[in-house]
């Protein structure tokens, strides 16, 4: 029988076990786990990273050989379970906070209301990077601008749930979310069905007909596509994965050429029209004509197709500026203004460094302090100030200093943990929570489940897949 | 023109027509994908029947591994002379070497592009059976296995794993445009491959369809293109050569002969040409009429050596331009 009882997490929220033992929700899992060994534990692991990689679920390490090696996103096979209760709250949360961004980014991208009423400052929005004022004044179907959201989740001290990044381009992970629900299926049929664990296989169909239902032309079978950069990008599997699930193409920026501000595809019988582009491309490579010139992953003319309405994009051009980091802290005011509520999810408190009073509080406890820079993702640009030498605080605080703008302070929370099979024995991890909202004319649709992302390496509170995190199978239990 | 909302059976007529359409980036990994799968199979079968009789010592064996060294590398006649008996270094070279374009390795790496490329036309079964194929190919201890006696049963399952190729691709694949353009690619090159294969066997001889080689002189071609049974099943055991050109050429019956792979090239086209407004179409079958055409009146009764040499020579020359222009037509999207 395997070591089933870990370190308990003092200082924080772990998932599976409280002060009182092992919580209600975890009960019947502990109780299968119990009766499994070492060698079961071990070997079902195992089983779990072949299906990974058999599947080409993979994503390649380039060295000085020219050859890359494939590598699987590790997957951890105990699933992290979430009450009714808690899915209720984290669900009705993010209904709230996406509407409240959808009707941000299309007011900042027409009248601009918020920024005349004084809730956010113009300066703010114009030294924005993401900000794109090429679609400025630009009518986007159905007025939704994000159709698709990820939404990062953390746990506090007492299990509060708070909101730590609104993910509003190109967020990614979710065929891990549907693939490691499979993979679960077949490690732990058992588990799985006695525990009535909601189902997050449809999230394909409800996502599609979304889709479906933003062309612009009124027809009855619409050109619907998928938008990589190429099998050489490191989301590509999920890329090929989502359009064979929708059953639509998967088109590269060579495959599209724009005429007469229409968008075309280049088929084996000629030119077809393209109505949706599912795009996962930033804005940045889209169109070579407006942005990169350099880029050979877009489409020349695209975003004037755009503009003319010819093409629906999803998500929509210039969603950025509603997830910078330094507007993050303005979205529960953007809640009050729009929809007259108080939020559901809190926000992280942040700390802008352009405000002196914040930015001294910052710089007087930077050891309790996480510094990020506002335009990185993917935990890259970002200083825990309870790790960092003295060194790399000294060369934050310059950095800040110079620019403000570029800088945002949180204090360190220590996310929640949940037991991880880690060389054969159950050991405590941090993690979070990525559940993918889907927002369509008939409203926000969010499936049941989420991507639950690891932070492997003990004691480390990063998470992300390009920092060594992993994932597990996440459960919403009725 | 822009389609109109129908409802009930007409809406069904649209869906069916979009299915009709493919991206030509995505056709053209399909084609190349069962190209370079039919070429590794055919490699493989050739080098395995080569391997394994190269243990009869007693087989006044003039060739060695030449045919195969010929027809699939790039490598100098000077430097195949000097190999051509050298197992070890010809299945090191044939099967993994990163600097032989054509090794089964990066053959498999190159397939396996075609099928990311082509990854939501291509089904999860294929897709995963290629990626198999793609980590075993990887493995770092394949090289040292091929120094061992363990050669042969890597050999053996290199050999099985394009037979599951060839199987799960037929259960599982949808027969839409994809499969017509699978199917175009891979009967192209087994064709090519059928050719060449004759002409390494014929040549050496000067195409002499009266000459008195014997049956263990032509088992090697007729076991590289998998056709060494049905020929004891179906021809008298004298005189071979001309008979064996009957095989391998003419034989409706034979899945490798010319005639049958050109007649399958001739179906797809049909099938694919139904379906597309391209004016070009109507050039291009004409192209492929005249070469199919070319092999289907050649007299074989009265075939001299000479025309033996031409008709082999001109049909793979004609192959390779149709495949070349029959490319331009649908995959030009550059």
């Amino acid at each position: 029988m395997a070591k089933l009882a870990p370190s308990l997490n003092h200082s924080g929220w772990d998932e599976m076990f409280s002060n009182k033992g092992v919580r209600d929700s975890y009960r019947q899992v502990f109780q299968t786990l119990q009766g499994l060994n070492h060698k079961t534990l071990t070997s079902k692991q195992k089983q779990a990273s072949d299906l990974f990689m058999n599947q080409g679920i993979t994503f390649t390490v380039y060295s000085d050989d020219e050859n890359g090696i494939e590598r699987i996103f590790p997957f951890d096979i105990i699933p992290r379970i979430i009450t009714q209760e808690d899915w209720l709250e984290i669900e009705s949360g993010i209904k709230q906070r996406l509407l409240a961004l959808n009707l941000f980014l299309e007011d900042i991208y027409n009248d601009q209301q918020i920024i005349k009423d004084g809730i956010i400052p113009a300066g703010l929005i114009a030294s924005c990077p993401h900000y794109i004022q090429e679609v400025q004044g630009i009518k986007v179907p159905h007025n939704i601008h994000v159709h698709i959201a990820g939404i990062d989740l953390i746990r506090g001290a007492k299990g509060e749930f708070y909101v730590l990044e609104d993910n509003l381009r190109c967020p990614s992970g979710v065929s891990y979310m549907l693939e490691n629900r499979e993979i679960t299926k077949r490690i732990f049929p058992d588990m799985l069905s006695s525990n009535h664990v909601s189902m997050v296989s449809n999230y394909p169909m409800i996502f599609h007909s979304i889709l479906v239902s933003l062309s612009p032309r009124n027809v009855s079978n619409p050109n619907v596509v998928l938008l990589t950069p190429g099998v050489y990008n490191s989301a590509y599997y999920e890329h090929s994965y989502l359009a064979r699930q929708m059953g639509i193409p998967l088109v590269e920026g060579r495959d599209l050429v724009v005429n007469n501000s229409k968008v075309y595809m280049k088929t084996t019988s000629g030119l077809q029209q393209v109505d949706v582009i599912y795009r996962r491309l930033d804005d940045e490579y889209l169109d070579p004509l407006v942005f990169k010139p350099d880029s050979a992953l877009g489409v020349p003319g695209l975003i004037s197709a755009y503009r003319q309405g010819n093409v629906a994009l999803v998500n929509a051009v210039g969603n950025g500026v509603a997830d910078d980091k330094a507007i993050y802290a303005y979205v529960p005011d953007m809640i009050k203004y729009y929809m007259n509520e108080e939020p559901i999810l809190k926000n992280v408190p942040t700390y802008r460094m352009e405000n002196l009073d914040e930015r001294e509080h910052v710089f007087s406890n930077m050891e309790n302090m996480v510094v990020k820079e506002t335009n990185q993702s993917g935990g890259y640009g970002m200083i825990m100030g309870n790790k960092a030498t003295q060194e790399e605080i000294d060369e934050a605080k310059i950095a800040i200093i110079n620019n403000p703008r570029n800088f945002i302070a949180q204090p360190i929370i220590q996310l929640s943990t949940v037991p991880c099979l880690i060389d054969g024995q159950l050991k405590l991890r941090h993690v979070d929570l990525r559940p993918y909202a889907l927002c369509g004319p008939k409203g926000v649709q969010i499936v049941p489940g989420g991507l639950t992302r690891v932070a492997l390496t003990e004691g480390s509170l990063v998470v992300n897949s390009s920092q060594g995190g992993g994932s597990k199978d996440t459960w919403i239990i009725k | 023109m822009e389609e109109v909302k129908t409802p009930g059976l007409l809406n069904n007529i649209n869906i069916q027509k979009k299915i009709k359409d493919m991206l030509s980036r995505v056709a053209d990994g399909m084609f190349w994908l069962n190209r370079y799968m039919e070429r590794t199979d055919g490699m493989l079968l050739t080098l395995n029947t080569s391997y394994i009789l190269s243990f009869d010592k007693e087989i006044n064996d003039s060739q060695g591994y030449k045919p195969l060294l010929e027809y699939y590398t790039s490598l100098s006649k000077a430097k195949i002379h000097s190999i051509q008996y050298d197992t070890p270094h010809v299945l090191k070279y044939i099967i993994c070497d990163n600097q032989n374009d054509n090794s089964v390795k990066n053959l498999v790496i190159k397939a396996r592009e075609n099928a990311r490329g082509s990854q939501d036309k291509i089904t999860k079964e294929l897709w995963e059976h290629i990626n198999s194929m793609y980590h075993f190919m990887n493995s770092p201890d394949l090289p040292k296995k091929l120094e061992t006696s363990d050669a042969l049963s890597v050999i053996t399952k290199l050999n099985k794993d394009l037979l599951l190729y060839n199987g799960i691709l037929q259960v599982t694949m949808p027969r839409g445009l994809g499969w017509c353009f699978s199917s175009i690619g891979k009967h192209i090159e087994r064709c090519l491959q059928t050719i060449s294969m004759t002409q390494a066997y014929f040549a050496p001889i000067n195409y002499n369809l009266e000459g008195e080689e014997d049956l263990i002189y032509w088992r090697r071609l007729l076991l590289s293109l998998s056709g060494y049974e049905l020929y004891l099943k179906s021809y008298s055991n004298i005189s071979h050569n001309r008979k064996v050109v009957h095989q391998v050429i003419f034989n409706m019956d034979f899945a490798h002969s010319v005639i049958y792979t050109l007649d399958f090239i001739n179906t797809y086209l049909d099938c694919l040409f139904k379906n597309t407004d391209l004016s070009e179409a109507r050039t291009l079958m004409n192209q492929f009429g005249r070469l199919k055409s070319y092999i289907e009146f050649t007299d074989y009764q009265h075939l001299t050596n000479q025309e033996l040499e031409d008709v082999l020579r001109n049909t793979k020359n004609q192959l390779i331009q149709f495949s070349t222009d029959f490319s331009k037509l649908f995959f030009s999207y550059t």
